[in-house]
């Protein structure tokens, strides 16, 4: 059972207890997600109740960024780091941003290592006020922010976490910018919460990280805000 | 109508959990200050998802 970002009632009407869900509304580690699901995403396994996903496909950078800019949020571990480590193959200038500025330093030196040209920074990227310091230090670094996610024919994005971007406030209300400019804007499908290990574990085997992803929602009008089944074929 | 038939017990469930879906989304919007994410209500869907949930059996995921 699967709710439509309106994932209270699911659990409620499977049975589930409700302690648990305030618990995860309010953000506390014993949500029934530990806390990190919320409103929107809060699924409740024990009464098998999901949390729903959109539709997402994503198209793997391939060509030549010889003299282009990447900025790579996340950049200091994980999925972050890997696609920095990718862009920095590819020839781009890589602003290396984490939160953590020593494991940013860390992707940099990896990749200014394999002959590639990165600069760290350190950022909380919950500071939207110093989101305009990002783009200025990529521009005095590489002068010039060239790699935009439609320039490059990028399908969609999808990440491994909850809401792609870190969800911050202005004013008092919520601020989701990514979200506006894929979504709104650009007309860019974002996917959250995909399962990411097993692919990333897979490339890193066979040093292979182009396939083709394929993530259909249910046949159906009004399907594409049903939960989606990602396949990767390499 | 024609199909299987919810008895007075079920019907009495069906019930419960819709109130409980509301009450619960009711103080939930009661205390919209403290809850840190952006937040859905699913107010007025409560016959939906009780149904569905109920027409589905217990391992279906």
């Amino acid at each position: 059972m699967t709710g439509t970002h309106r994932s209270h009632g699911p659990p409620i009407g499977e049975g589930g207890e409700v302690d648990q869900l305030c618990a995860e509304l309010l953000g506390k580690v014993t949500g029934v997600n530990r806390g990190k699901g919320g409103s929107m995403h809060l699924s409740d396994f024990s009464v098998g109740s999901l949390f729903d996903h959109q539709v997402v496909a994503v198209q793997q950078v391939t060509s030549s960024l010889a003299d282009q800019v990447a900025i790579v949020t996340g950049a200091g571990s994980g999925i972050g780091r890997a696609v920095a480590q990718q862009l920095g193959l590819a020839g781009a200038s890589v602003l290396v941003c984490d939160v953590d500025g020593e494991t940013a330093q860390e992707t940099t030196d990896a990749i200014t290592q394999g002959g590639g040209r990165a600069t760290a920074c350190r950022i909380d990227l919950a500071d939207v006020d110093r989101l305009p310091d990002v783009v200025a230090t990529a521009e005095s670094a590489f002068g010039g922010v060239a790699v935009w996610l439609h320039d490059h024919e990028i399908a969609a994005v999808a990440a491994d976490n909850d809401a792609v971007e870190g969800v911050s406030r202005v004013d008092g209300a919520p601020a989701i910018p990514l979200h506006m400019l894929t979504l709104r804007d650009m007309g860019m499908p974002l996917g959250e919460g995909f399962y990411l290990e097993e692919l990333a574990a897979d490339c890193a085997d066979d040093g292979v990280y182009e396939c083709m992803l394929v993530a259909p929602a249910l046949r159906a009008t009004g399907g594409v805000g049903s939960p989606v089944n990602p396949l990767a074929m390499k | 109508m024609k199909g299987p038939r919810m008895d007075d017990e079920q019907r009495l469930e069906a019930y419960r959990r819709m109130v409980r879906i509301r009450e619960f989304e009711g103080a939930i919007l009661e205390h919209r200050s403290e809850i840190p994410s952006v937040v859905h209500l699913s107010v007025g869907m409560e016959g939906s998802i009780v149904g569905a949930c109920l027409a589905v059996r217990a391992t279906t995921t």
